[in-house]
């Protein structure tokens, strides 16, 4: 009775974020979907990859200033080892999500200059 | 049932959660999951009164766990407070729509609520009479009319005063605690002398007065007048709080931020027109002069219980009115079929919303029990909670029991007495949404 099931957590997050959560949750569905589509058919592009590690350092720091702002507080009220954690574990969503959604549309983005008819040849090797 | 013996699964269990980068509103969820799979079939004629935290959290759960009972809810306010938002109210973080909604959006399928306040409750005849002389006979009486703020008990005070003279108090509603704000903000733009304080007795958050203390502290530093102000608490008796390490804790804190302390201070008029304060010490009265006040009232047990045979009849519950019930199970000591959850619960600490999320589990175990004909052990340990705000953007996670231990949800992990940026995180995102998936019984 105790304890914390998804279906605690499903109530509370729902509670949180009302019709918010299912879109979220399709958000972060459709990017997986289509980082993993892209993957599956270009094969793991290096330079592609390091583009999209790059531009998510962005995504974390977008996540942590919408972290910031939503709780009215700042970088100054980091107070310990635990708060740096919070921060790392935020940092590395933002990061993350945001490295998949830009590899998936520097992909599909490939794909679509691949199929204008282009007045000069893509290089294959183009992010 | 866990609540037993399984403190420590418990704690296990939301470490666990946090561990998968979960569990933000894993704080405010200690103790609280579904009921019981089986419902137990009956015809009992159960009656709440009071339809707040704790009334609304005992009725989902009894509907959940029990098919074919009568529950009736008896409370005549429309609106519902999530009175724990109010500090971020007077905070000025947070609007007072942020605490408001309506009753009967909490009130589960199969309940009925009677829009009136109970006038009467009479456990020898087994009857609630409400305002407008309805007899509602039970055959269970959970009693959750949470507490009465008494501003009437210091000489001059009125609750239409909060947001004048330099009056605040955030106690009183959402539109006061909005009010609060605003002369608190006024204030802050000049600097001054702002007092602080709580009455003697037993009282609701006893951490919200020591919090604002601290956000007027805050206020005033990042508007640069913090220089020029003086600030003071008067704490009733010797100490800062009732949990000793904890009372220590503010105390150094206090110390750091220089807050002055006074105690043996107990608030007992206020001349608004002159703003000077009149404290009961025990060398007499004294009187100080204020830019800001914020106003603590005391606290007791509603009419309806504090005119029926339920309070404790000696000790130190007995004046205010609090039932008489056993701090463990909280079923009442002289009407075995009545019980009470909540800030009118006769128990020490306690009168906390993270309580109620403790006690509902096992007064509804015990009830069911009854129903079912068995015994229950569920036990409640005194579990009280308050995420104690030491700035704008910062709390600390204070979890104690009844015996004034420290039982920290995640030992090792977030320190009970560090002022930390991870509870002020979890009251800003996650504790109105436990809070209210504990009304609906779904947490
Ligand atoms: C400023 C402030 C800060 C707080 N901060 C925190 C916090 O940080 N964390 C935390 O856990 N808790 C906090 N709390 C405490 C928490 O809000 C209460 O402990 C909790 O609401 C108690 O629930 P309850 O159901 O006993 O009382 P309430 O929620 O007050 O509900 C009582 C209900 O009974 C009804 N009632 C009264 N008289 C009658 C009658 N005669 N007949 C029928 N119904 C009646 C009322 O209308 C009301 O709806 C805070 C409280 C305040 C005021």
């Amino acid at each position: 009775m105790s304890e914390i099931t998804p279906g605690v957590l499903w109530a509370v997050f729902w509670e949180m974020l009302g019709l918010w959560l299912p879109v979220l949750i399709a958000a972060a569905v459709l990017v997986t979907v289509l980082f993993v589509l892209v993957l599956r058919r270009d094969g793991l592009r290096f330079r592609r990859l390091v583009g999209s590690q790059v531009a998510g350092l962005a995504g974390g720091l977008a996540a942590l200033v919408f972290m910031w702002a939503v709780t009215n507080s700042s970088p100054r009220d980091v107070g310990g080892p635990v708060d740096v954690l919070l921060l790392l574990g935020i940092y590395l969503l933002g990061w993350g999500g945001g490295t998949m959604l830009f590899y998936a549309l520097a992909g599909l983005a490939a794909r679509r200059r691949a199929r204008q008819p282009a007045a000069r040849p893509v290089p294959r090797q183009a992010a | 049932m866990e609540d037993a013996d399984g403190h420590g699964r418990v704690r296990l269990d939301r470490r666990a959660v946090l561990g998968l980068g979960l569990g933000l509103g894993a704080a405010g969820l200690a103790g609280w999951g579904r009921p019981a799979a089986a419902q137990v079939r009956t015809q009992a004629r159960i009656v709440i009164a009071g339809a707040g935290a704790a009334g609304l959290s005992m009725a989902s759960r009894l509907a959940a766990g029990l098919e074919g009972a009568a529950i009736t809810l008896v409370d005549g306010r429309a609106e519902h407070h999530y009175q724990p938002g109010y500090t971020l109210v007077g905070a000025g973080v947070r609007p007072p729509s942020y605490v408001l909604s309506r009753t009967r959006d909490y009130v589960p399928r199969g309940v009925t609520l009677i829009e009136e306040a109970a006038a009467e409750i009479d456990p020898e005849a087994n009857t609630v009479v409400t305002a407008s002389g309805q007899r509602l006979p039970y055959d269970y009486l959970v009693v959750a009319t949470g507490l009465e703020l008494n501003y009437a008990g210091i000489e001059g005070m009125d609750v239409g005063l909060i947001g004048t003279n330099g009056i605040g108090s955030v106690y009183a509603g959402a539109q006061a605690a909005r009010a609060t704000y605003e002369a608190m903000s006024a204030f802050a733009d000049r600097g001054g002398v702002a007092l602080f304080g709580r009455p003697p007795g037993e009282m609701k958050c006893a951490g919200a007065p020591l919090k604002y203390a601290f956000i007027v502290e805050d206020i005033l530093t990042r508007r640069g007048t913090r220089a020029g102000s003086e600030l003071i608490y008067h704490a009733h008796n010797t100490v800062l709080f009732g949990v000793p390490i904890v009372s220590e804790r503010v105390r150094m804190l206090y110390d750091q931020r220089g807050i002055g302390v006074r105690y043996e201070h107990v608030l007992k008029a206020v001349d608004p027109g002159r703003r000077i304060a009149t404290y009961a010490t025990p060398q007499g009265d004294v009187e100080q002069g204020w830019d800001f006040i914020h106003v603590v009232p005391p606290m007791r047990a509603v009419p309806a219980v504090r005119n029926s045979p339920l309070p404790w009849r000696e000790g130190n519950w007995a004046a205010d009115g609090y039932l008489e019930v056993d701090r463990a199970t909280l079923r009442h000591v002289r009407y075995p079929n009545v019980f009470a959850v909540g800030d009118t619960a006769g128990v020490p600490k306690g009168k906390t919303a993270a309580s109620v999320k403790w006690q509902v589990p096992v007064v509804t175990d015990h009830l069911v029990a009854d129903l079912a004909g068995r015994q229950s052990g569920a036990a409640y340990d005194g579990y009280t909670s308050c995420p104690l705000i030491t700035r704008i953007g910062r709390a600390m996670l204070i979890e104690f029991d009844y015996n004034d231990n420290l039982v920290p949800s995640f030992p090792g992990l977030i320190a009970p007495l560090e002022e930390l940026w991870i509870p002020w995180v979890m009251k800003e995102t996650a504790l109105k949404a436990t809070y209210v998936a504990m009304l609906r019984g779904r947490a």
